[in-house]
């Protein structure tokens, strides 16, 4: 099986792409071959690339990358994806790229949750954004990681990258898992309560409000997505989420809605924002205690 | 039941701050001392960003266990910054809003 991806799709495109070549839909192959002929790749088609390599390769089908010198290809060699599907290498571990601007692609493993999102902030601070507090960046990438393993079921984890664009001033992290996605599991509880089918976009957009919980485990009480939610929105970022059929923007105060021509079984999520956004690092007080 | 004071290091108790097990490991140290009686100075030197996992796990089963009222008035903070007290004091907002009702 050959994947050539050459082209500048559009992001519902490039989703519909992904879904359509997964295991579930084209059978289990010889051999996975991909040619990567794009000028330009964004953290979150290399992070649902990743997951579809990783669905193939849980099948043991053979990874094999046609390599070239287009600025994609090179930009992948340089975060060392060509790298993640060779025999002994460790895609949980966190590999530094090296290059300043770009934090390891990571396969995502629930104990090592709190390690990357505190690596991931102290690298920002230190060598990117200093004098800046990251805090809302790690609150987002825990509330996302843990939607994952709380809910989604992926049956390949998921994977995450980050970029920055200083030229744009923008820092771009995307996560996609494979699991059973968002206004699926909303679905089920609300199954229960309501006699008329409820749509992919208005779950999706419900999962987002306060004390919305699938109650998948005792310890859900509904915060973590409008949590995601309030910290993009905190530093003026923009939050993008596909899943299954839906796909829905917040940005500024607006809501938008897309709609997937192919159900996307998983999610992807995307947020972006400027780190001049950014509060400044705070100082501890340690001269006063507080009460409630 | 006694009313002794005792200082807990919020990061000698658990590893991070972004997952349920964390909090449940803060959780069981919280509740031993209120069953106690004791008054909690705990101390957020050096603790991560506390995401809601977390704070589900720890203060929010504290809370369904010894109540809002009790909770409030026998923690404080030390060693914090404004934004983390701003998150816990959220925290608890939002319980005492959505969730007991």
């Amino acid at each position: 099986m050959h994947l050539l991806l050459d082209s500048t799709l559009s992001e519902v495109e490039w989703i519909d792409f992904i879904e359509r070549n997964r295991v579930k839909n084209v059978g289990v192959p010889d051999e996975l071959q991909i040619e990567i002929r794009q000028s330009f790749i964004e953290p979150y088609q290399i992070v649902s690339l990743a997951c579809l390599i990783e669905e193939f390769d849980q099948v043991d089908v053979p990874i094999v990358f046609s390599r070239n010198h287009c600025s994609a290809d090179m930009y992948l060699n340089h975060v060392r994806f060509f790298e993640y599907w060779t025999q002994g290498f460790d895609r949980h571990a966190f590999i530094t790229p090296g290059k300043r601007t770009t934090f390891a692609l990571w396969k995502i493993s629930q104990s090592r949750i709190s390690i990357y999102a505190d690596e991931s902030k102290k690298y920002f601070e230190n060598l990117v954004f200093t004098g800046k507090d990251l805090s809302p960046l790690h609150i987002a990438l825990s509330e996302t990681f843990n939607n994952i393993f709380d809910h989604a079921e992926s049956g390949v984890d998921g994977f995450v990258l980050y970029q920055y664009y200083p030229r744009v001033h923008r820092l771009n992290t995307a996560i996609c898992d494979f699991g059973v996605g968002i206004p699926s599991k909303i679905k089920t509880i609300w199954s229960d309560r309501l006699r008329t089918p409820v749509n992919d976009q208005d779950a999706l957009r419900a999962a987002f409000i306060n004390r919305m919980s699938t109650k998948t485990t005792p310890q859900n009480r509904g915060f973590g997505l409008s949590n995601l939610l309030g910290n993009i929105r905190n530093i003026k970022g923009e939050l993008i989420v596909y899943s299954n059929a839906a796909g829905i923007r917040f940005v500024e105060n607006n809501v938008y809605y897309r709609s997937l021509p192919a159900a996307l079984g998983g999610t992807l999520v995307k947020f972006s924002f400027d780190p001049s956004n950014l509060p400044k690092k705070e100082e501890e007080i340690d001269n006063e205690e507080y009460f409630f | 039941m006694n009313s002794t004071t005792i200082d807990i290091d919020m990061m000698d108790v658990t590893r991070g701050t972004s997952t349920n097990p964390q909090g449940a490991a803060l959780f069981i140290v919280l509740k031993k001392h209120l069953l106690d009686g004791s008054r909690i100075r705990l101390s957020l030197k050096d603790a991560s960003p506390m995401c809601s996992s977390f704070l589900n796990s720890s203060f929010g089963e504290l809370i369904d266990e010894f109540g809002l009222v009790k909770v409030r008035s026998s923690i404080s903070l030390v060693h914090y910054t404004a934004s983390q007290a701003s998150t816990l004091k959220a925290y608890f907002d939002a319980y005492e809003r959505y969730v007991k009702k």
